[in-house]
């Protein structure tokens, strides 16, 4: 069973997100804050992580410089997704070595799970 | 409407106050400065006019006294020389003139003379005399009998014209007579009227003067009128042509003084008859700077008039244009400063004006945009629980149930795509987007957008027909943007059109552009509200915009995309009989179109 670390701030988002994946078969970490996604990466390592781009204390881009997935983790899959879609935030999350990146309101829950299924398979992509 | 500014136009008022009221004060200001200045070059050309002119005349009448001055020093030697000897011959009278050189020093002078009183009774031993001094034909003219004869006996250079003098009688000519009669009267050099000179007698028009000198006996008293008539013996005289002496005066007058330009007259009126001289292109000087000065100048007992002509020239150009000149140029500097003061005022208030409007726009449209995303995150989330529900992630659903969700899951889908276009119209309107230009398969474009729209087409029973060129068409633009080009174009055009009709796409290539268009068999756009549809938030009135949703914002989008592509779109249509959207864009892309575009339409 794959493991998938979901990082997002917004309460309800959170929750939908967790709801969707975990009925379709995978383990569900919830991480509100970059800080707090940062501390359950120290513990586990996730196949997959859902990254909100902004967060309040650790936003996705400081959570990638800190954990470092190129070097450090080159296994694990990131998809970036945020409701801004700033192509200046987008690009810097691809060379901090995100894999995806999604724009919150485009996914239904089908779309989400779609994605994520097809972005575990997929093998890591070319680093741009 | 929030999104809709027009800089605010200012009120007639405030127009007036702001913009005319300063540029008439700039004007008036100039225009005072300019007046003064003129008035004041006036002035200057007025003293330089009256320096001049008091120059010309002071020269001239000094220059006159000055040469008669000397004419009766030189009589006045002579009457010295009678006086210091007991007898002057001939010869010794000769010499005597010869020494003053008269032709080169004392230009004017025919001739030094000398006159001779004598009774009736002496007629004979006089003609007789000067007979004998080598004048065979000398006699004493006009013949007649007289008690009292005058005649001049010498007058040096005794030759050609003078020769004609000698012997005549002066008291036979009243103007002579008078002068001489004053001269002994007086004891002073007495110039007579204008006569014709003896030597002249072939020159009418050569007036002459005569210059006497008293000659009394030395061993007698002459200091009271009766005593010089008792002991008068004769007359040292000269005689000149007015014409000679004048234009010697006027030669050396002129080389220093260029303006000099007179006529002298004989006594008191200035008629033809009394002229004595007019000085070289005097009748010519067609402009002055004043009009002629007549002015009295007395003589030895003389009246002269002379009448000074101050030709233009005689002030330089440049002081006698100057108060007209100071006036037009300052006028006209006045004029341009105000136009100037106007021009920039204007500017200034519409720059102000357009400045606040963008600043107010700017934060709106920021305004805008941090609403927007905020909308998204809870619809995103509606957006997840309803697709949880309708997706079977809650179990399954009756036929009713799904019905109900997807109508709710659809309402919340119009939503986002509201959004969307809000966060589009605001990043257009502050030129916040920049086009990622590549190679873009419009072809397949076309093919794709068609596809997706299937459903809305199987639902309305509408056919979708697309006429593309064998080859794929590309085209350097931005994939996303064109897209949402493609997109809206064809959504409207099945939005707005009844059910069965039917939709058709065609492309085309030119030579450097690519067109694309798009008819449909709908109901079409009323020719007086064409000019309304590229507007932001303007829906065409007819049946089915009543019927449809829509923002208003998808062609304003569409219509913006375009243009920063630098390409065009138009309209061809009328109420009811369907509309042809053509969309021109340029095949290859001009990056610098893109800002002059933004740049062109935010102002």
């Amino acid at each position: 069973m794959k493991t998938i670390l979901i990082a997002e701030d917004e309460q309800a988002l959170n929750d939908a997100y967790r709801m969707i994946l975990e009925s379709e078969g995978y383990k569900v970490l919830c991480a509100f804050d970059g800080a707090e996604a940062l501390e359950i990466t120290k513990k586990t390592e996730p196949d997959l992580i859902l990254l909100d781009l902004r967060m309040p204390q650790v936003n996705g881009i400081d959570f990638l410089k800190q954990y470092n997935p190129k070097e450090k983790h080159p296994k694990v899959k990131i998809i970036i997704f945020s409701n801004l879609d700033m192509q200046s935030e987008i690009d810097e999350g691809y060379k901090l070595g995100a894999d995806r990146y999604m724009l919150k309101a485009w996914a239904s829950p089908k779309e989400l799970a779609k994605l994520v299924k097809a972005t575990l398979r997929e093998k890591k992509s070319a680093q741009v | 409407m929030l999104f809709v500014m027009e800089p605010k136009e200012l009120s007639k008022r405030d127009a007036m106050l702001l913009h005319i009221v300063p540029t008439l004060l700039v004007f008036i200001a100039f225009m005072g400065v300019t007046l003064w200045s003129s008035y004041n070059a006036r002035r200057d050309l007025n003293t330089e006019k009256s320096r001049v002119t008091t120059q010309v005349m002071k020269s001239t009448e000094q220059a006159i006294t000055e040469r008669f001055a000397i004419y009766e020093e030189v009589l006045r030697a002579g009457v010295g020389l009678y006086n210091s000897s007991d007898y002057v011959s001939r010869d010794e009278w000769r010499r005597f003139t010869e020494t003053f050189e008269l032709e080169k020093h004392y230009p004017g002078i025919q001739g030094l003379g000398y006159i001779e009183l004598f009774p009736k009774s002496a007629l004979g031993t006089v003609e007789t005399r000067v007979q004998s001094e080598g004048l065979p034909s000398f006699s004493i003219f006009p013949a007649g009998d007289r008690e009292q004869y005058s005649a001049a006996l010498y007058l040096e250079p005794q030759e050609g014209r003078n020769l004609r003098a000698l012997g005549y009688d002066m008291f036979t000519s009243p103007p002579r007579k008078a002068a001489m009669d004053e001269a002994r009267d007086t004891n002073s050099a007495i110039l007579s009227k204008r006569v014709q000179l003896i030597q002249d007698e072939n020159l009418p028009n050569e007036p002459g003067l005569l210059m006497f000198l008293p000659l009394y006996n030395k061993a007698s008293a002459h200091q009271t009128v009766d005593e010089r008539r008792l002991s008068l013996l004769g007359y040292i005289y000269a005689p000149f042509r007015a014409n000679d002496f004048f234009s010697d005066i006027y030669k050396n007058v002129s080389a220093g003084n260029p303006a000099v330009n007179f006529q002298v007259y004989d006594g008191d009126t200035t008629s033809n008859a009394s002229l004595l001289y007019e000085s070289p292109g005097f009748s010519n000087i067609k402009q002055t700077i004043t009009p002629d000065i007549t002015s009295k100048f007395r003589i030895n007992n003389r009246d002269l008039k002379i009448v000074y002509r101050m030709p233009a020239d005689s002030i330089g150009r440049t002081i006698r244009s100057r108060p007209t000149g100071t006036l037009f140029g300052g006028f006209l500097f006045s004029m341009i400063l105000a136009g100037l003061v106007l021009v920039l005022l204007i500017s200034r208030t519409r720059a102000l004006a357009y400045a606040e409007t963008r600043e107010v726009q700017q934060a709106k449209d920021d305004l805008l945009s941090l609403a927007s995303h905020q909308l998204r995150t809870p619809a995103t989330g509606v957006k997840q629980y309803i697709g949880m529900l309708r997706q079977g992630y809650a179990g399954k659903l009756s036929k009713v149930q799904i019905e109900l969700l997807e109508k709710a899951y659809q309402s919340n889908e119009r939503q986002l795509g509201i959004i969307d276009e809000i966060l589009h119209v605001a990043r257009i309107d502050t030129g916040r987007i920049s086009l990622n230009i590549e190679a873009v398969n419009i072809t397949k474009l076309i093919k794709d957008v068609g596809n997706e729209q299937q459903e809305s087409f199987k639902n309305r029973q509408q056919k979708f027909r697309q006429h593309v060129p064998k080859k794929d068409v590309i085209i350097q633009a931005d994939p996303q943007y064109l897209r949402m080009v493609v997109e809206n174009l064809i959504s409207n055009a099945s939005k707005y059109t009844e059910s069965k009709g039917t939709i058709d796409v065609r492309l085309r290539l030119d030579t450097d552009t690519v067109i694309m268009e798009v008819k449909d068999t709908g109901v079409g756009i009323p020719e007086n509200q064409q000019h309304m549809l590229f507007k932001k938030f303007s829906r065409i009135h007819n049946e089915l915009t009543r019927q449809t949703e829509g923002s208003g914002i998808g062609l304003y989008i569409t219509n913006k995309i375009i243009a920063l592509h630098g390409g065009k779109i138009t309209v061809e249509s009328e109420a009811n009989s369907g509309s042809l959207f053509t969309v021109t864009l340029p095949k290859e892309h001009k990056s610098n179109q893109q800002a002059a575009i933004i740049k062109k339409e935010n102002t």
